[in-house]
């Protein structure tokens, strides 16, 4: 475990200026998608009449009073604050705890009538290694490093579970190439009930009408999702990335399905922008780093 | 200092994991945002899918289970229409009983739409079937119309 942690906290390893910068680069993104999703959804629970299927915290505590008097968006209101405080420093360790937990209660008020959406679940670990990492330390580099590690973890192990999980229901057979001809079929479907056309692409008619090739989409991805853990180490991490984008490509192009944010999240934490921005600092003034630098340490 | 917070950070990063692990054990997988991801794991099991037609509630033979190409009246797109298709999918093949409210949220999905329009909802259903490759076939659930909605036989409404 100590081994890991070293490889996850990046133990050891010299601080930079580009470190705080990319670090508060992440912490924008994830301010972005939070302050958005809180709106959206706070405006399309208005909409809702009640609980059907409950998710999360929905299952112990009735959310309906989420749905009257406009509380939705006064709890979007609540979440837009909190994370803004958390982004910066401004007692972090309640702000950020108090932002996942307004968070959860959004999600599980939000999703109530089937749909189980993974879309915002990188961003919601994401908030809550930003909560955990304050209550680790005051220290601002290790609470990044802590906050980032977490991030890594979670993130390595997402994938490498979703893997587990097909292996577990339906075992090593999972990659046969008629299981994608099925589920090319069902998302046709879906696809003209949302838009009203369809047409199959050249990567699908190929599945389709080469069972070999079905077969090793669904092989390679199975394989990328164990791999996910190679997320956990900054050597590995890049390649780990680039396989894990490549798999969402693919399953966008084989079956329509685009988990766009899985992507962007894989974008910003799997490769090492923070030696990029490094590279670049050092092309600039002095002062001009002085004042990034004082920038970037006061909301560290 | 560096390995003393590195320790504390692992206590966290363990103590997150076994929070992760006994929600998601105790409530079916899922926990946002803890989840074993499980979309896509049963590989090869027929599907059902939910898509919407705009009929005429007249129509001889409404209620007929048909092939997915011969279904009556036309399809309507739901996202320029602005109904969420997951939420749609999955209210109709999730819910066992029709209680009041999940009646009412049906009805809500439709209600920003042409009031003498009638929307026939078709559950369709696709399978492998050997020599005969993927056969696909739907059957109509429910038909809302401004009056209200009706479902087919064998739905287990509760007034």
């Amino acid at each position: 475990m100590k081994w890991l942690a070293r490889h996850l906290f990046s133990i050891g390893r010299p601080d930079s200026l580009g470190q705080a910068i990319y670090f508060k680069l992440i912490e924008v993104y994830v301010l972005y998608y939070v302050i958005t999703w809180a709106w959206k959804w706070g405006r399309y629970m208005q909409s809702i009449e009640g609980v059907v299927h409950p998710l999360g915290i929905a299952n112990h505590i009735d959310v309906t009073f989420m749905y009257g008097s406009n509380v939705s968006l006064w709890n979007a209101a609540f979440l837009s604050l909190m994370v803004l405080l958390g982004f910066f420093r401004v007692a972090p360790r309640v702000t950020w705890s108090l932002a996942m937990l307004s968070f959860h209660l959004h999600y599980a008020s939000r999703y109530v009538l089937g749909e189980i959406c993974h879309s915002s679940n990188f961003v919601g670990m994401s908030v809550l290694a930003f909560a955990a990492a304050a209550w680790v330390t005051h220290d601002p580099l290790m609470r990044r490093r802590t906050a980032l590690g977490l991030m890594y973890f979670y993130l390595g192990l997402a994938y490498f579970l979703g893997g587990m999980s097909k292996l577990v229901a339906s075992g090593g057979n999972w990659a046969h190439g008629s299981h994608l001809w099925l589920w090319i079929s069902e998302k046709s479907v879906d696809f003209f009930s949302k838009f009203g056309y369809y047409e199959m692409n050249w990567i699908q008619e190929l599945a389709v009408n080469h069972l070999v090739i079905a077969t090793l989409l669904l092989a390679g991805g199975l394989i990328v999702e164990l791999l996910g853990v190679l997320l956990w180490f900054r050597v590995t991490r890049p390649y780990a990335a680039l396989a894990a984008i490549g798999l969402h490509l693919g399953i966008h192009f084989a079956m329509n399905i685009l988990f766009d944010m899985f992507i962007y999240q894989l974008l910003l934490i799997g490769f090492h922008w923070d030696d990029l921005l490094d590279r670049w600092a050092k092309r600039w003034s002095p002062r001009t780093r002085e004042r990034v630098h004082a920038l970037a340490m006061r909301f560290a | 200092m560096e390995e003393v917070v590195a320790k504390r950070a692992t206590v966290s990063l363990l103590a997150i994991f076994v929070v992760y692990t006994a929600l998601v054990a105790t409530h079916k997988g899922e926990f946002w945002p803890f989840s074993i991801y499980p979309m896509f794991s049963q590989a090869g099991n027929p599907w059902t899918r939910v898509v919407v037609r705009v009929v005429d509630p007249a129509q001889e033979g409404l209620w007929d289970e048909v092939a997915y190409d011969d279904l009556p009246g036309e399809g309507l797109a739901l996202v320029p229409n602005g109904i969420p298709q997951n939420d749609l999918t999955l209210l109709i093949t999730r819910t066992t009983t029709w209680n009041e409210v999940a009646v009412r949220t049906l009805r809500g999905v439709f209600a920003h739409l042409p009031a003498e329009q009638s929307f026939l909802i078709v559950r369709v259903r696709g399978e492998a079937v050997e020599g005969e490759g993927i056969v696909r076939r739907g059957k109509p659930f429910a038909l809302v119309t401004a009056a209200g909605v009706t479902f087919a036989s064998g739905v287990e409404v509760v007034p």
